[in-house]
């Protein structure tokens, strides 16, 4: 089995590592994203798949998110390539929803991680990951 | 001065990012030709600044048209962010979970 090993950094405890998004007509932006297992779905910024070339027209479907006093809404994207972890996943499905904090672009949820056997070690700052035969 | 000169006379030399922290201090910049460590991290080596401002849209506008030079870039904040993590909770119907799990 293939492993594939990357670095993060722990932001405020937070598991932060690199990313990168190809949107429309190829142009790529770096990004930041928390790996959170504790999510369903990877979730971009709406600021982040703007300057890749994408707006909520783009979106095929509506995303509700549940607050503490009400619904609001995000919406559901295909990216054309999400690459992080060193896996390179084209036409990737996201959710785009504003996240607030400043040096964060986006979440790597379940939705791509469920996709190979993982092991997170904090200590050593690595993430190890195992790509899964067909 | 036509849009390329005001980009070229915008746009640094390859800097360390303390160097970059120190010069755009609190602001958001837009990054191009970044170098990072091995393995992917997400730390910065060094970089060419061609845009600066006190949002995301000022740094990155210098290049927004420009895809053809600029194909690959980076927008980062350089302070410390004053705004926490909204970690969404999603509401999801089948059709969602039929997304999730293709």
């Amino acid at each position: 089995m293939k492993k594939i090993s990357s670095s993060f950094i722990r932001s405020r405890e937070l598991i932060l590592v690199e990313a990168e998004v190809i949107g429309r007509d190829g142009r790529t932006t770096e990004a930041q994203l928390i790996v959170d297992t504790g999510a369903a779905a990877t979730t971009l910024t709406p600021k982040l798949v703007k300057r890749i070339g994408y707006s909520r027209k783009d979106g095929y479907k509506d995303a509700k998110v549940q607050t503490a006093i009400s619904e609001e809404r995000g919406y559901w994207l295909h990216v054309a390539q999400l690459d992080v972890l060193g896996i390179a996943t084209p036409n990737f499905a996201v959710t785009v929803f504003p996240l607030g904090h400043q040096n964060l672009d986006g979440l790597v949820g379940m939705n791509f991680l469920r996709h190979f056997n993982f092991e997170i070690r904090p200590a050593e700052q690595l993430i190890h990951v195992e790509l899964i035969e067909p | 001065m036509d849009a390329a000169e005001q980009i070229a006379s915008l746009e640094t030399e390859p800097l360390p990012w303390a160097e970059i922290c120190a010069r755009y201090p609190d602001q958001y910049v837009c990054l191009v030709d970044v170098m990072h460590p091995p393995l992917r991290s997400p730390e910065i080596i060094t970089a060419r600044v061609v845009g600066h401002g006190a949002t995301d849209d000022e740094a990155f506008e210098p290049i927004r048209d420009r895809a053809a030079q600029y194909p690959r870039f980076a927008v980062r904040f350089t302070g410390e962010s004053t705004i926490p993590l909204l970690r969404p909770s999603f509401v999801f119907d089948e059709e969602d979970l039929k997304l999730l799990h293709s």
